[in-house]
């Protein structure tokens, strides 16, 4: 017979065993971390996440845990009454658990019995199965200059900083002073790009003393600032696949090459020539990337340069907020987009025709005959743009006469279509051809400048550069904005200018800018 | 027995809702492993790439110049004020007023200046303009004859424009436009008033330009005819040459 063990009321038996309901418990425990052990086989084998081994390996572990589970459920727990009302024969409830194990059984067979149990067997392997990763990688060419590759970065993380400058403008004066430069932007890798930005750069410089992993810093050691930083500013260092930011906790003038930073751990090695990024930077004009300093030499011999003087001062960088800025782009077929100057969707006059207002100036490529009226201006390629309705003005010497442009003309064409009429005056390839209109228009534009493309497109407001398809039109849903290397759209082209407004105070005079430009694919 | 049965059948109750609980809390547990193996992979691996031009630099050019009177010192457009800048007031002055260097009716006196472009920007013009002029008692003469040599039929005034040697002449700029200048009635009168200020200049044409320097004589005379009343009388005038890129 049968005799239930008395259970004390505080849950423990009379034989000082383990009391009943914890084990109960805990057996009912150890079955449910075996169901999802099961689970997590199935899961895994479905995946294809286990090898063979592994999966069998499992699949015993599983079953293991299974068989004590359901062993220790068929015992009868110790000092358990029958509940009130249950008819159930404990013969029954035997019944029930042993038909649970078998269904488990099944289950764990199903699984994995097939590969442990079966008598036959077969099996193919395929070996040498290789997998290799793709590149995604930019290539950077100023006008005809080498490409300069995003790999070659000394910081090894795929993210150069040291391509070739786009303008290097000297002795600029206003109403004159503009330069141009053609920058080429190719993905030089094996995978597609599905976004190309434009944005402008964090104040930056580079470690010129490593950070060791683990060392408590308090200072950072870099090259010369070029912009100031402030306290509190957030400066991120970097290199490789490391990065780690530290807050400025005092100033630091431009010129500096120490600047300290609330005392932290460094987390990673950061050796020489690690990038510093000040991600504080580009919030209003003080500081903006785009920095001036007193010129400290003249490019003509014995002229006064900016140090000299005494009226320009550099506070909140002048020259950058004076400078009108510009980046058109023109596609493989001739399709033009303004993406940031005078003419851009978010300027104040935007174009129709996707034209930046450009300072243009050409030179005639054939004497014009002054015979009869003519309809074109034959010109070397136009470094800028000319918008229908335009004034062309011609001088050469006490000669001078005005064209109406008839119809757009592009950077890149030999020709601008004028109305009809006779020259006054058998025009040389001397005479200087002038955009009179265009000259005057940017000469009353003070928005787009350096200093609002700093302010207004830093890395969190970047520029997304969709693929152009016609003058002024893009398609914003493509899914590739820069194919991989080789591909038709591989490459981009894109022509950078600046300019001197005409209104330009002498306040301006003797400064020199500095500022960058970044260019981000992503995959 | 009874009381035992309760309790029994509470806490077994208990034990399904903490097993079920615990089915939950590992059926989640499975779900995010599931989701991880699928998602996780796709959030961050992209591949991205960057290049940076390195720092365009775009430098202004300065216009700044000095004036030379005579065989004096330079005296620098930038050696004023910062504000309102590149302007200098206090250059030498072209007459000054001596016992020993009276004026007398047709007698002129002249002064040569050489203004010469310090900066790196050529001037595309150049001009001249006189803000003020005022008369004055020399103080000398026993009875100032109380005219205005700065009015009509006052002082006579020239500008011309030389060579290097500062004594060939090129252009005369005023009172008439020519090689060689020669005085003219009213001519520092009609001068104060025509050219009073930088919006009114009298234009001397383009240049210098870079580095380059310009030279001219600048005459004054008391007219032939002058009338007793310009005895003792003196006139104070400033002069001021404005160049512009």
């Amino acid at each position: 017979m049968n005799t239930p063990e008395t259970l004390r009321i505080d849950g423990t038996d009379s034989g000082q065993r383990q009391p009943a309901e914890p084990r109960i418990l805990r057996d009912r425990l150890l079955l449910l971390l075996a169901l999802d052990a099961g689970a997590c086989i199935v899961v895994g084998a479905a995946s294809g996440a286990f090898t063979p081994g592994v999966r069998d390996a499992a699949v015993a572990a599983a079953a293991g845990l299974v068989g004590v589970a359901a062993t220790r459920l068929l015992r009868r727990p110790a000092g358990l009454p029958k509940l009130p009302g249950s008819s159930s024969p404990s013969s029954l409830g035997h019944s029930k658990r042993v038909l649970l194990l078998v269904m488990l059984v099944g289950v764990i067979a199903y699984v994995g019995g097939n590969a442990t149990f079966a008598l036959f067997n077969a099996e193919t392997t395929n070996p040498g199965s290789s997998m290799a990763s793709g590149t995604l990688t930019m290539g950077n060419k100023v006008n005809n200059g080498t490409t300069c590759q995003s790999y070659g970065a000394t910081t090894a993380d795929n993210n150069n900083s040291a391509c070739d400058a786009l303008l290097t403008l000297t002795n600029l004066a206003p109403g004159v002073g503009a330069g141009q430069a053609k920058l080429t932007i190719q993905n030089t890798g094996s995978i597609d790009a599905s976004k190309l930005y434009l944005s402008a750069p964090y104040p930056r410089t580079t470690l010129s003393a490593q950070i060791t992993s683990g060392a408590t810093v308090t200072s950072l050691t870099v090259a010369a600032l070029t912009n100031a930083v402030s306290s509190g500013n957030v400066l991120q260092v970097s290199y490789g696949g490391s990065s780690q930011n530290f807050t400025a906790s005092a100033g630091a003038a431009v010129g500096a090459t120490s600047v300290a930073v609330t005392s932290v751990t460094a987390t990673a090695t950061f050796p020489i020539n690690s990038r510093v990024l000040n991600t504080s930077g580009n919030a209003s004009a003080a500081t903006t990337e785009c920095a001036d300093a007193k010129t400290t030499s003249s490019p003509v011999a014995g002229a006064t340069y900016g140090t000299q003087l005494n009226f320009n001062a550099i506070t909140n960088n002048p020259l950058c907020q004076a400078m009108l800025f510009y980046v058109q782009e023109q596609s493989a077929t001739g399709k033009n987009y303004c993406w940031y100057g005078r003419g851009s969707s978010a300027s104040p006059s935007p174009d129709s025709n996707g034209q930046c207002r450009t300072p243009t100036t050409a030179t005639l490529s054939s004497t014009l005959g002054t015979g009869s009226p003519i309809t074109s201006l034959p010109v070397a390629a136009l470094t800028g743009n000319v918008k229908s309705g335009d004034s062309i003005v011609l001088t050469e010497g006490s000669n001078t006469q005005t064209f109406v442009a008839s119809a757009a003309a592009y950077i890149n064409d030999t020709s601008i279509p004028v109305s009809s009429l006779t020259p006054n005056y058998a025009y040389t390839s001397a005479a200087t051809v002038k955009d009179t209109t265009a000259f005057s228009a940017l000469d009353g534009d003070a928005t787009d400048t350096i200093s609002s493309f700093d302010t207004g497109h830093p890395q969190t407001g970047r520029i997304q550069l969709y693929p152009v398809t016609a003058n002024n039109t893009t398609n914003n849903a493509a899914t590739v904005e820069l194919n991989r290397n080789n591909d038709a759209g591989y490459s981009r082209i894109f022509y950078v200018g600046v300019y001197m407004p005409a209104s330009s105070a002498n306040q301006l005079q003797g400064l020199a800018s500095t500022f960058g430009l970044n260019w981000h694919i992503d995959q | 027995m009874e009381d035992t049965t309760r309790h029994h059948v509470r806490r077994g109750a208990d034990r399904a809702s903490s097993s079920r609980l615990l089915k939950k809390v590992l059926l989640t547990a499975m779900v995010v492993g599931a989701l991880g193996s699928v998602t996780v992979q796709r959030a961050y691996a992209l591949f991205s790439t960057e290049t940076r031009n390195s720092p365009s630099s775009i430098s202004s050019g300065t216009l700044t110049f000095d004036t030379t009177v005579g065989t004096g010192t330079a005296c620098y457009s930038y050696g004023g004020p910062s504000s309102p800048g590149n302007v200098n007031t206090s250059c030498d002055a072209l007459f000054t007023y001596s016992a020993a260097a009276e004026n007398y009716p047709g007698v002129p006196q002249t002064v040569k200046i050489a203004i010469r472009n310090d900066g790196s920007i050529g001037a595309s013009d150049l001009g001249l303009f006189m803000p003020s002029c005022t008369p004055a008692a020399t103080g000398d003469a026993p009875s100032p004859g109380g005219g205005n040599p700065c009015a009509a039929n006052g002082d006579e005034l020239y500008v011309q424009e030389t060579a290097s040697d500062q004594t060939t002449p090129l252009v005369c700029w005023y009172p008439v436009t020519t090689q060689t200048c020669s005085f003219g009635a009213s001519g520092l009168s009609t001068f104060a008033s025509s050219h009073a200020d930088s919006a009114h200049v009298l234009d001397l044409g383009s240049g210098p330009a870079a580095q380059a320097t310009r030279y001219f004589t600048i005459g004054i005379q008391l007219p032939t005819t002058a009338s007793n009343t310009l005895q003792g009388e003196a006139a104070q005038f400033l002069l001021t040459w404005h160049m512009a890129s």
